[in-house]
């Protein structure tokens, strides 16, 4: 059974490129446990992929969450993507003038690509 | 140079000062009406123009300590005066509310018909005061919408009900005198005196309401969130890191707090204009926002 209140994030690393899977809602509630994950990968290295497919709801907490670590990694002068958003992910985005910063690719094998080249 | 802010306080204290000279001869005047008549509608009308002269006291003594008491210093704090008059007035109104129901039932059931001196000075009052009070309630709308406030609100809906209150009044007193043989007559002051006891728990109730949703701080709303989110991603490339964002609403002020990290390798002058830039955009998106910008290293939670 979903639960439509939770946040989980998973990660894994292939050939030093770290993707990282999001689901759920990132909100007020989910995003300081979000916070802490997140920060613990990053740190680890320097080409990033994170997968919005099944993020289905983001509020203006998430929002400054994602702009935090996206600052974060061009601090570090890593790169980060951001993949298969849905309709309203991207419309979060295009209000909030994310869209003019972001990095965004339609699935993993388009991020990758990007990535690689 | 007078501030914006500092000219529209000055405004509101002059606006008040006026309100408060003319609430001072109309509370002398329905006193006099009520102690030389026996009506019912007249002790209402009594104690609605005492409401409303109290109501314009507070908020000119408050506006007064706004513009000058505290000045720069205490402007998080003295925003909830305001909304502290006006629960006050609120508490006041209810009060009056419940000697005027308690007065009109206690004359419906032993009716008499009114008389006295006092209704004549009540009618001659009414007339000019329907006048004077339709004016000043145009005058405060303007300016409550100029500059949206607790205060400037609860002063715009009393001068609608006082306007009202006028006409109601004259209906009433003429119509209790030119039938004075009919029993019937004895029962439309006692029930025109419910009318503005309603009508005074009507203003009372949305007073409380808005008043005490305004006195609890709280954060803003999702859109203004976004909004400022929005700013900071339009310049996007002025600084380095996000570390924290804070805002809370106050009455009708906004306060914004962002802690942002610069590029050490920048010159003061350029992250000073950065600031600006970023202070001035969400300042304009945000009506009534005052946006503080610091330079942080560190997270701020």
């Amino acid at each position: 059974m979903s639960k439509p209140l939770a946040f989980e994030i998973s990660h894994h690393e292939e050939d030093g490129l770290h993707v990282l899977h999001f689901s759920g809602r990132l909100d007020a509630i989910t995003s300081p446990t979000a916070e802490s994950q997140i920060i613990k990968v990053i740190e680890k290295g320097d080409t990033f992929i994170v997968n919005l497919r099944d993020l289905f709801y983001i509020s203006s907490a998430g929002l400054r969450l994602i702009l935090v670590f996206v600052k974060r990694t061009k601090k570090k002068s890593a790169r980060m993507i951001f993949c298969a958003p849905g309709e309203h992910i991207l419309k979060a985005f295009e209000v909030s003038n994310f869209l003019e910063f972001l990095e965004i690719a339609e699935n993993i094998e388009e991020a990758v690509l990007k990535l690689r080249t | 140079m007078t501030s914006p802010g500092l000219a529209e306080g000055s405004s509101k204290e002059k606006a008040l000062r006026g309100l408060f000279i003319a609430g001072l001869i109309d509370v002398c005047l329905t006193t006099t009406a009520f102690l030389l008549s026996n009506s019912s509608v007249l002790l209402a009308d009594f104690l609605k123009t005492a409401i409303e002269f109290i109501a314009i006291t507070l908020s000119w003594v408050a506006i007064r300590r706004i513009n000058r008491g505290g000045g720069k210093t205490y402007e998080y704090g003295l925003g909830k005066l305001e909304n502290i008059s006006s629960l006050f007035v609120a508490l006041v109104m209810l009060l009056s509310f419940l000697i005027i129901t308690a007065n009109a039932v206690r004359n419906i059931i032993t009716p008499g018909h009114i008389g006295g001196i006092g209704l004549w000075v009540s009618i001659g009052a009414q007339i000019v005061y329907s006048g004077i009070n339709g004016s000043l309630y145009f005058k405060t709308r303007r300016l409550s919408r100029e500059s949206p406030s607790p205060l400037m609100d609860s002063q715009t809906r009393l001068f609608l009900t006082r306007f009202i209150g006028n006409i109601f009044i004259l209906i009433s007193l003429g119509l209790s005198m030119a039938f004075v043989g009919q029993k019937w007559a004895s029962y439309i002051d006692p029930a025109a005196s419910l009318v503005i006891a309603l009508s005074i728990l009507s203003a009372t109730l949305g007073i409380f309401s808005s008043s005490v949703y305004d006195l609890l701080d709280r954060t803003l709303e999702e859109e203004r969130q976004i909004m400022i989110l929005a700013e900071l991603g339009r310049h996007f490339n002025d600084y380095e890191e996000l570390h924290g964002i804070r805002s809370r609403r106050s009455g009708s002020e906004v306060y914004v707090e962002i802690f942002l990290e610069f590029d050490p390798e920048k010159r003061v002058s350029q992250v000073q204009e950065a600031i600006d830039r970023l202070r001035h955009s969400i300042e304009e998106k945000i009506q009534g926002s005052r946006v503080i910008i610091a330079m942080t290293t560190e997270a701020i939670n």
